[in-house]
């Protein structure tokens, strides 16, 4: 049973309503990783570079295929990129992606790697400024605990490293 | 090349608590994502993640901004061998600078030296980096402190320069590269306002900021040619202050749109303040700021590698060219242990802080 994801107008309730509101071109976005579909304005779809040049090149079937985005984070950049069309409000923004982005590391990869490979440069630099805030300030050690990370580094390569952070800190 | 979680999970291989240890995600990043995160972190946090993996150190020196310090010059007594030292790298450069012979340095800023020339009553603007020579109209400066707002090659440069007349009325005089003249205008003063040799100028936000002697500011506006000498008051320094010469060993600069001014005095730490609306704060901190301080023309920079973090540098340099003469605010002393620092006694005229280009190469195969 394919499941359908309609993320649009609450009170309409089947895709015959969706075609009579000529005004507002709808797409079909498919993640072919695990088959989920979802019904987006196209105005909202083409935040995404990628979706927006398939558009303007005329090679936007009905279904676009999306390769290599999972589902759940597919929902999760539409959730985001509606809510950047329609509210213009920097404040209320800053609010949404505050409590939008308020996510684990690992949801965070995900979100910023889909949204570096569809091209949504909003919702990459939200994302990539979070991590950022998320490693600023703390320690070689915590980052390579929070984020899973094992240390290659040669005895001299930290060293080195060790050096160079005196000048952060004192002589 | 992103999560095989998905695919562990589907080939049962692997249990749901397993696959969380086993994956590796953030090893496998694709640099241009990396780069882009370390690229919104400050060098302090750059420099520090760069110890995490071979990955983020390759990443983090790939978009890692230092700052130039700016160097301090050397004039000599004689000669034309001028000598320019780099506190971040310690190293002595020697320059032969014919084109400076009788000249006397009035201001530095952005590559470029105001000097004037006695001899010959003119003022010009010289790169020491690049040898250009501007010249500037006659005028006879005697020794006023002059200032410039930007380097003389940019659209809006300006020299300014400002007179007692008496206690009540100043002149001013301003001129740009490329007039055939200088304007000079009488304008109202206030008399807390006193100027004199012991004049500081900054230029910031389109206006000239200058600190007599009193301690009091006037401002000159460039745009709306007004002379206003600001309300706020000195601020209070601690009694020893007061001392012999407490009108000396005053340096002023500007960060980021705040004026900083740092008093000294024999035999005390110096110490900051940032102008605001109402009154002089005094910091304790600069925020990892450096200041670099000279009679004539002080410095602020920051995301330096090789110079101390909150700390005001002096134009002295000890031990044989190991040691710049720097004051931390966070340990409050100086480094080297203070000797005896009565920066109101230096020389004015012998040394000054120049910022150096990005690429100085040609400069120092001289």
């Amino acid at each position: 049973m394919k499941k359908l994801k309609f993320i649009g107008n609450p009170l309409l309730q089947s895709r015959e309503k969706i075609n009579m509101s000529s005004d507002k071109k709808w797409l079909t976005l498919k993640t072919t990783e695990d088959n989920e579909e979802f019904v987006v304005e196209e105005s909202v779809a083409i935040m995404s570079n990628v979706i927006k040049n398939m558009v303007e090149d005329g090679c936007a079937s009905s279904v676009i295929p999306v390769p290599r985005v999972k589902g759940n984070a597919m929902g999760k950049i539409i959730e985001f990129c509606k809510k950047h069309t329609e509210e213009s409000d920097e404040k209320v923004l800053k609010e949404f992606d505050a409590e939008f982005l308020n996510l684990g590391p690992d949801a965070l990869y995900d979100l910023m790697v889909s949204a570096n490979f569809l091209e949504i440069k909003v919702l990459l630099d939200s994302v990539t400024t979070k991590v950022a805030d998320m490693i600023k300030g703390k320690s070689s050690e915590e980052i390579r605990n929070i984020l899973k990370i094992e240390n290659d580094l040669s005895a001299e390569e930290i060293e080195e490293s060790r050096r160079e952070n005196c000048w952060t800190r004192q002589e | 090349m992103f999560c095989s979680l998905a695919e562990a999970l589907n080939d049962g291989q692997i249990s749901n608590e397993d696959a969380k240890e086993a994956v590796d995600l953030w090893s496998e990043l694709p640099m241009e994502l990396l780069e882009l995160i370390i690229s919104r972190l400050t060098l302090k946090d750059n420099i520090c993640i760069s110890a995490v993996c071979k990955k983020w150190q390759s990443a983090a020196i790939s978009v890692r901004v230092v700052q130039k310090s700016p160097w301090i010059m050397h004039f000599p007594k004689h000669g034309e061998l001028f000598e320019f030292y780099d506190p971040c790298q310690r190293k002595t450069y020697l320059v032969e600078l014919p084109e400076l012979r009788s000249c006397r340095v009035c201001y530095a800023k952005e590559n470029w030296l105001l000097l004037y020339k006695p001899m010959t009553q003119r003022l010009l603007f010289f790169n020491p980096f690049t040898r250009e020579l501007i010249k500037l109209p006659k005028f006879e400066l005697s020794y006023q402190i002059v200032a410039f707002s930007s380097a003389p090659t940019s659209p809006n440069c300006l020299v300014f320069t400002v007179r007692h007349v008496s206690p009540t009325v100043v002149s001013i005089s301003t001129c740009n590269p490329g007039a055939t003249q200088w304007s000079t205008v009488n304008y109202r003063n206030r008399l807390p306002f006193v100027s004199s040799i012991w004049n500081k100028l900054v230029f910031c936000n389109g206006l000239f900021y200058c600190l007599s002697l009193t301690g009091w500011l006037g401002i000159y506006d460039t745009q709306e040619h007004t002379w206003t000498v600001c309300g706020v008051p000195p601020p209070k320094c601690p009694e020893n202050f007061y001392s012999k010469n407490w009108w000396k060993g005053k340096f002023m600069t500007e960060y980021k749109g705040d004026i900083l001014v740092i008093y000294t005095c024999e035999n005390e730490n110096p110490i900051v303040y940032k102008l605001e609306r109402t009154n002089w704060t005094e910091m304790n901190t600069l925020g990892g700021v450096t200041l670099f301080a000279s009679f004539l023309t002080s410095h602020a920079r920051t995301d330096l590698l090789g110079v101390m973090r909150n700390s005001v540098y002096f134009t002295k340099v000890r031990f044989y060219g190991k040691r710049c003469v720097s004051y931390s605010l966070d340990h409050t002393r100086y480094y080297p242990r203070k000797q005896c620092h009565d920066w109101g006694e230096q020389d004015p005229f012998e040394s000054i802080w120049i910022e150096p280009p990005e690429d100085f190469t040609d400069f120092v195969k001289t």
